[in-house]
């Protein structure tokens, strides 16, 4: 019986080149590093707003001077702090507040630099204020 | 005559057209922002996250204003952004200073932000790496 001989067409197995697509995919999803710029957000107050007016006792005066913070309050009475580390840690464990989310923290700094106010900024908003002013320094 | 074995098999061929495509477009869709050479050393603080929209202005140690890392003058930079504003008014300014600068820059800053009813604003903290 004669076979007739079916004609064969050369291919070249593309099988693997799926395993090397998805190993670079893997290889720059593992080493590519993405940049998360983070920041503290503030609403800046409108320029016809009218001053609110609020209870002194709720009102929480942080002052920085020359790196130096002092916190004042009617009810805390006045503490002052030489470094932001103590600061920070002040305001975090020993200082209690009831009903933060009601009190209004007052921050004002003179001969001080960005670094400093925003370590004040910062640990004010950790500890759970949520009525933050800035006041403008008197030069 | 001796039958032949016909083993099923699942084409794979088009496997790697997909990974491909996959490269191409996470390739093609992805923006790589970078900052320009600004010499910036941000201050630490505890932060939230900050969005790519947000229009961003630097000041370096030399007081020297950029948006989008374009060097200018404190008057050019305010009449650009208020143009930015009334077109987008929803737009956040994210300011990126210097950590040793005097905190008056950022109050003046502020104070002209505040006179062109700019109020959505974020001071920017260092940034963190990411990964997948």
């Amino acid at each position: 019986m004669s076979i007739r001989k079916r004609s064969q067409l050369e291919e070249i197995s593309a099988a693997s080149m799926s395993d090397l697509a998805f190993l670079l995919l893997v290889f720059f999803m593992v080493a590519s590093v993405f940049y998360v710029r983070e920041g503290l957000v503030s609403s800046l107050p409108k320029k016809n707003a009218q001053p609110k007016l609020v209870l002194r006792k709720n009102i929480y005066r942080f002052e920085i001077q020359n790196n130096q913070i002092q916190i004042s309050n009617p009810g805390l009475g006045k503490k002052t702090y030489k470094s932001i580390q103590e600061f920070r840690e002040a305001l975090k464990d020993e200082i209690q507040i009831e009903n933060i989310h009601e009190k209004y923290a007052v921050i004002s700094a003179f001969n001080t630099n960005v670094q400093t106010l925003v370590s004040v900024l910062s640990s004010v908003k950790e500890k759970g204020f949520k009525n933050i002013s800035l006041q403008k320094s008197l030069k | 005559m001796k039958r032949r074995k016909i083993t099923a098999y699942i084409p794979l061929s088009s496997m790697a057209d997909i990974a491909f495509l996959l490269i191409i477009f996470f390739m093609a869709t992805s923006v790589l922002k970078m900052d320009a050479d600004i010499p910036l050393e941000l201050p630490e603080g505890k932060g939230e996250e900050l969005k790519d929209t947000d229009i961003p202005v630097h000041i370096d140690k030399d007081k020297i204003y950029y948006l989008e890392n374009i060097p200018m003058s404190k008057n050019e930079l305010l009449g650009r952004l208020q143009a930015r504003i009334l077109e987008k008014p929803e737009s956040r300014v994210i300011v990126s200073a210097h950590n040793e600068l005097p905190y008056e820059i950022l109050e003046d800053l502020f104070e002209a932000f505040r006179d062109l009813n700019i109020t959505n604003i974020a001071i920017v903290t260092k940034q963190t790496e990411r990964k997948f």
